[in-house]
């Protein structure tokens, strides 16, 4: 029923203020329609006792509404307006005694239609209306020979200004009204849109961003499948060049040992230097296969109980020959205050003194390299390498514990080495849950130091 | 008087050569085989006084020929050289054996101490 309603009263028009105007036009035809209706229905049942010619008045009203409600919708709404204001004058102008219409009791039922054609027209049609009403009511007077109204059209004048007014501010506050709400749409367009390009923004981003991170898992795996089939070439390389190494030293000492016949001095001495030579390649060999070992991760850690001066007094047996060769006094200070046996793992441990004296005879040509074995703490006990060489730059002192890095490759490329001792010496330190520091001036000297647990199975537990 | 008797089992040939050669030149007499199978064979009919013996060894592995002459009881007076390139394996065998070198192994080395497993040196 209420669409119903609604759907009578609705208009297409375009402006918004007409379309306004045209709907409440509709809205009074359908009141205008049911107090008719009304009227009539009981007409019918007091039996025509009134008056006999309302019927036609009644029924012809209708008929003026339906086709102003036709004009309204198909037509023009301000002319189906201004027939509806007409007709209601009209109407209205006969509904009283003529005396009473134009200045006596029923005079104030013409501000209905001034009122009504402030609104339903624009509002200065309502100035328009109160003229219009005013000849109304002088044809009245005229027609009855009555006196001309003068008093009465300007009293209706003042209703005429209010109905202006108050329709001129309804109009204003409607247009502000409308304006706010199409800038309000604007900006709730302006921020849809904006979160739409954020949105598109973003989602390209995380585009990338995915992109980026796959491409870095790509590269990853490949980085990671790089290093082991380094790592594995670098070993299996090592081991079948270690083998013919061998065998050519085995030859060479052959010779040496006057098994195929005797031999001349200068060859003798020939046969020394390349046994020599041989000595460096197969220790460069050794040192590349315990890189790549450790690289690979295949070192595993003994606990064994060992005694560290036996320990220390093997490894100064071992490179005093070295020392003693060079002319580089060597000597090893032994701490009273450490324990009979540690436990560690003694093959490593041998490695790292090895690493660490022989670099230091390395490097030294003339002084001293001192070995101390000390007693750090209850946990803990030291290894200190001193000697009096080359030294390492400040700048270098950073890198010298990463692989095939020699500070000075000019200086240090007749001493031979990848330069892997020393990163092989921290990898077993810090495996072995141990610390390496070092201080160097370059050209007096250098000074390692190794902390490691007394206790290798408690520390790396 | 009769020379003792090595036998050295070792793949690479080169290296058997040199092997050889160290224990001729301190007065052993030697034989050499290149493969595990042939090894293994060669033990059961000969009884040798030393036995150099490579781990890697084609067919059979160095592991089970040192058992094999560890439980034949006419080789109780076998000494058995462990020459091996993995330090890790040799270290496990320590036990089993008389002596035990990672390679490589020196001609001079090898002289020296193959010298002192001579019978006559006990």
């Amino acid at each position: 029923m209420t669409s119903v309603i609604s759907n009578f009263i609705r208009n297409q028009a375009n402006d918004p203020d007409e379309n306004r105007r045209a709907n409440l036009l509709n809205i009074m035809l359908l009141g205008v329609t049911g107090i008719n209706i009304i009227i009539l229905a009981l007409l019918l049942v007091t039996q025509f006792s009134v008056e006999a010619n309302i019927l036609p008045i009644g029924i012809g009203t209708l008929a003026i509404v339906g086709i102003t409600y036709f004009i309204n919708q198909k037509i023009s709404g301000p002319i189906a307006s201004a027939l509806f204001l007409v007709l209601l004058t009209i109407i209205i102008s006969v509904s009283d005694l003529p005396e009473e219409i134009i200045g006596g009791r029923s005079l104030f039922l013409f501000t209905i239609p001034i009122l009504l054609a402030s609104v339903l027209l624009k509002p200065h049609y309502a100035f328009v209306m109160t003229f219009f009403v005013g000849i109304v009511i002088n044809v009245i007077a005229w027609r009855n020979g009555l006196e001309f109204q003068f008093l009465s059209p300007v009293s209706l004048f003042g209703v005429g200004l209010v109905a202006w007014l108050s329709a001129k501010s309804l109009d204003d506050a409607l247009r502000e009204l409308r304006l706010i709400n199409l800038e309000l749409d604007q900006r709730v367009e302006n921020r849809t849109q904006a979160l739409q390009t954020a949105n598109i923004q973003l989602q390209e981003e995380i585009d990338v961003r995915i992109k980026i991170e796959r491409e870095l898992v790509v590269m990853r795996d490949q980085a990671v499948s790089a290093n082991n089939f380094k790592s594995e070439l670098l070993a299996r390389v090592s081991h079948e060049l270690r083998t013919p190494l061998g065998a050519i030293l085995g030859y060479l000492e052959m010779l040496r040992a006057k098994i195929y016949g005797s031999l001349e001095l200068q060859q003798e001495e020939t046969i020394n230097t390349i046994i020599e030579l041989n000595q460096d390649l197969t220790r460069l060999v050794n040192e590349l296969l315990e890189q790549a070992r450790l690289d690979s991760a295949e070192v595993k850690l003994e606990n064994e109980m060992f005694s560290p001066y036996q320990l220390t007094e093997s490894i100064y047996n071992r490179l005093s020959i070295l020392a003693d060769n060079k002319g580089i006094k060597f000597n090893w200070v032994y701490d009273q205050n450490l324990p009979d046996q540690l436990c560690g793992d003694m093959q490593h441990l041998r490695q790292i003194f090895i690493n660490l004296v022989g670099n230091a005879l390395k490097f030294t040509e003339d002084g001293f390299v001192e070995l101390k074995v000390v007693n750090v703490d209850d946990l803990n006990w030291g290894i200190v390498v001193a000697d009096s060489g080359i030294g390492i730059p400040e700048k270098d002192i950073e890198r010298i514990f990463e692989g095939f890095q020699q500070v000075d490759h000019t200086y240090t490329r007749s001493r031979g080495g990848f330069g892997l001792g020393l990163s092989i010496v921290k990898h077993l330190v810090s495996l072995m849950n141990g610390k390496i520091s070092v201080e160097s001036e370059f050209g007096k000297g250098s000074k390692f130091m190794v902390h490691l647990p007394k206790n290798l199975k408690e520390a790396v537990r | 008087m009769k020379k003792p008797f090595a036998l050295i089992i070792e793949d690479h040939v080169h290296t058997a050569t040199i092997f050889s050669a160290a224990l001729k030149q301190v007065g052993y007499e030697t034989k050499i085989v290149h493969d595990g199978l042939n090894a293994h064979d060669t033990i059961k009919l000969m009884s040798p006084d030393v036995v150099v013996l490579d781990l890697h060894l084609p067919h059979m592995s160095g592991e089970q020929l040192l058992d094999q002459i560890r439980a034949d009881e006419r080789l109780t007076k076998t000494k058995v050289i462990l020459a091996s390139a993995d330090p890790l394996l040799a270290k496990e065998l320590e036990q089993d054996a008389d002596l035990v070198l990672v390679k490589p192994i020196s001609f001079d080395q090898l002289s020296l101490l193959s010298r002192r497993l001579m019978p006559e040196s006990e």
